[in-house]
């Protein structure tokens, strides 16, 4: 307990000295003069602001003009994402690819799985390869893959993590 | 108003000095084959003293190489007897649930079984709480 008060004490001192420290540097702040480094553009483009600093009118963009360029970008991006939308959607399917191959695929994926059974383990790094090569299969060679990997798994055949 | 702030702070500062009690509810793991459903808190099974067990899900996510991805999760546990289970699923919305867990949750999944140990996720749930939090 008393640790804990000494500890208590200890802090507060800090926060005390810490807030009086910021509370210094927030007068010193307020007192300071303004930096002539940042144009400060007021609400009103091409208009100098209160500081005095010049500013070139032809160089600030009106706001009525951003606003134009904002919504044009918008309508861009907004056409872009539309387009792009069936794609994403189309992410879950993988396109067709030839029967033949995706067999010999398969059956590839199959043996690789077979010979780590056989091994009794998996590496991380060999289960990260076997399902990189997982992924090259179709929708349901996918689903076969997986399940098999997992019966393998939890039937003690192979040793690893997913 | 810089008094009130002072006093404030050393109010909080000192209720955070004392407050280190709480409520603790530890949920070792337990994987339950007959039921297929696996429970169990984080923390509880990396501080247990044995070393085997564990509980957890996971995602991973494939650029196929044919303009398409792949997604799956899985979850998977051990318990204190070495019953242990990994069971997968391509199912979106359960794969949310999966990317959504959190550091000290306590988890829990449950699964079909194919009947040759071929499991597929059909539940997952977490829960982050104060008392699956490490004391410090």
């Amino acid at each position: 307990m008393k640790t804990l008060i000494a500890i208590g004490i200890i802090q507060l001192a800090a926060i005390f000295w810490l807030y009086t420290r910021i509370a210094d540097l927030d007068d010193r702040l307020d007192n300071a003069p303004p930096t002539p480094q940042q144009p400060a553009y007021s609400h009103e483009a091409g208009r100098a602001t209160p500081s005095g600093n010049s500013i070139d009118v032809g160089a600030v963009i009106n706001e009525d003009r951003l606003r134009q360029i904002i919504r044009e970008e918008l309508v861009v991006q907004f056409e872009h994402q539309s387009s792009s939308r069936p794609q994403a959607s189309r992410s879950a399917a993988p396109p067709p690819v030839d029967p033949v191959k995706m067999e010999a695929r398969r059956e590839q994926v199959s043996e690789q799985l077979e010979y780590y059974v056989n091994v009794g383990s998996i590496s991380d790094a060999e289960m990260q390869m076997l399902q990189i090569d997982i992924a090259k299969l179709d929708a349901e060679g996918r689903t076969e893959m997986l399940r098999e990997l997992t019966r393998a798994i939890n039937s003690g055949r192979l040793e690893g993590q997913l | 108003m810089k008094i009130r702030h002072i006093l404030a702070v050393s109010a909080l500062s000192i209720m955070a000095s004392v407050a280190y009690a709480g409520l603790t509810q530890p949920a070792a793991v337990d994987v339950d084959l007959l039921n297929f459903f696996a429970q169990g808190d984080q923390l509880t099974a990396r501080t247990s003293a044995g070393d085997t067990e564990f509980i957890g899900c996971g995602s991973r996510t494939f650029d196929d190489g044919l303009g398409t991805s792949f997604k799956f999760g899985f979850c998977q546990a051990e318990d204190a007897d070495g019953d242990t289970v990994t069971c997968f699923t391509q199912n979106p919305v359960l794969l949310d649930a999966m990317r959504s867990t959190s550091d000290y949750a306590y988890i829990t999944f449950s699964w079909q079984d194919d009947g040759a140990g071929g499991a597929e996720c059909i539940r997952v749930g977490h829960s982050t709480q104060s008392f699956y939090l490490p004391k410090k």
